[in-house]
């Protein structure tokens, strides 16, 4: 892995990326000019994504109870733990008083049940967690490595990017993910993951970075809903080819990411409007965008996009 | 899978609604008094809240009967003007 010292994840004096994770890849192949306002120049909404927050905490806290676990505590001990954790993240000391979501269904109280319930649904886990050659579990894997792939100044590019657990399942070798959605968990659920930027990613990583060939994610999903959650696993496959075309791919994105910043132009995919936070910013007259921006955008509070700093896929 | 776990100490429900317990857990988390008994127990009687939540939930999927666990949090925002429609 390659040391990075500066935490741009630009090339010096331009506004290519050369740090790239599943989110700023992911916001460029869905639109060039919703990657220049969330990821190049960093807006947010001013109501942050209820969404992403409920992913992150559940995340990491379950991060913490596989961490309890591994280090020899019981199921109910771990469990604990993880949920003493989630109710001082979602408690405003300087407020005093809990995290209010707004939302009927991913909330304080529905991030607690879900993050209980998950942990007792899967207490006794069929997927056994594949221990590294350094003798730790393969949990929290942060990667970040050369892609093979070059800017046009020489410099690398590095895909980077945090891996829940490597997993193994009748015999295989497989990144094992937690999703959270308000959507049914039927097979169309699982279906939509294939293809998917974000896993492509991480079973690409998994080979590369981590030295574990995978035959794909197994995806852990939690439907969360106001009276209950649900659970259900889904595995999705993907084959070496795949991932080679992936990686192909990846090659001709990266290159359309230069000449977008070569000539400071990042156009609008207006196909994917329907479901962007920016639609109402993108259908105001481009003179006016800027103070549409302001009043409902803010610079992201701890500042733009990472990939070499910031957890966000999610 | 859904099994449950039977030998839990923390199988056992406290009388406390969930809102008292979290209520008096975010005291605690105000007092900075987690480490104390009182808050441990609190936290135990949490867990015991929602394990009996799920599986009133496991037996009302497998009925097909809906069940309310809680009230819903918060309820969509009225919509006072176009903008809120998103039709400014």
């Amino acid at each position: 892995m390659q040391e990075v010292t500066d935490l741009s994840p630009f090339i010096s004096g331009t506004r290519l990326q050369f740090a790239w994770d599943s989110t700023s890849l992911g916001a460029l192949k869905f639109c060039p000019r919703k990657y220049q306002l969330s990821i190049i120049e960093g807006w947010e909404s001013k109501r942050r994504n209820v969404h992403l927050t409920f992913g992150i905490l559940l995340h990491s806290s379950r991060e913490r109870y596989y961490h309890a676990k591994t280090q020899g505590q019981s199921h109910d001990e771990a469990l604990l733990q993880a949920l003493a954790y989630l109710l001082e993240q979602t408690f405003d000391q300087a407020l005093g008083k809990p995290w209010d979501s707004g939302d009927s269904a991913k909330n304080r109280f529905t991030l607690a049940r879900t993050l209980v319930w998950y942990c007792d649904t899967w207490r006794d886990d069929p997927l056994e967690t594949i221990t590294l050659a350094n003798g730790k579990p393969a949990v929290e894997l942060s990667f970040r490595f050369d892609s093979g792939l070059r800017a046009p100044n020489g410099e690398a590019y590095l895909l980077c990017g945090h891996i829940d657990r490597l997993a193994r399942f009748n015999e295989q070798a497989y990144v094992s993910d937690l999703k959270t959605t308000g959507h049914g968990l039927d097979q169309t659920y699982f279906l939509g993951f294939s293809p998917d930027n974000q896993l492509s990613l991480y079973a690409f990583a998994s080979q590369v970075a981590i030295g574990h060939e995978v035959s794909g994610i197994i995806i852990d999903a939690a439907q969360v809903l106001v009276n209950g959650s649900r659970f259900q696993r889904g595995i999705v496959p993907r084959s070496k080819d795949q991932l080679e075309e992936w990686y192909d791919d990846l090659a001709y994105w990266l290159s359309q990411a230069v000449y977008y910043a070569h000539k400071n132009y990042w156009p609008m995919n207006d196909q994917n409007c329907y479901r962007c936070e920016f639609r109402k910013i993108c259908a105001k007259s481009p003179s006016t965008r800027s103070e549409w921006l302001r009043a409902d955008f803010q610079p992201r509070a701890e500042g733009p996009w990472n990939p070499l700093r910031t957890r966000g896929d999610i | 899978m859904t099994q449950q776990p039977e030998d839990s100490p923390l199988t056992e429900a406290s009388p406390d609604s969930l809102d008292e317990l979290f209520a008096r857990y975010d005291l605690a988390i105000t007092q900075r008094t987690l480490a104390s008994p009182q808050a441990q127990r609190d936290l135990e009687a949490i867990v015991a809240a929602l394990r009996k939540q799920r599986e009133a939930w496991l037996l009302a999927e497998a009925s097909g009967k809906p069940v309310r666990t809680r009230k819903a949090q918060a309820t969509k925002t009225q919509a006072t003007s176009l903008a809120d429609l998103g039709l400014d």
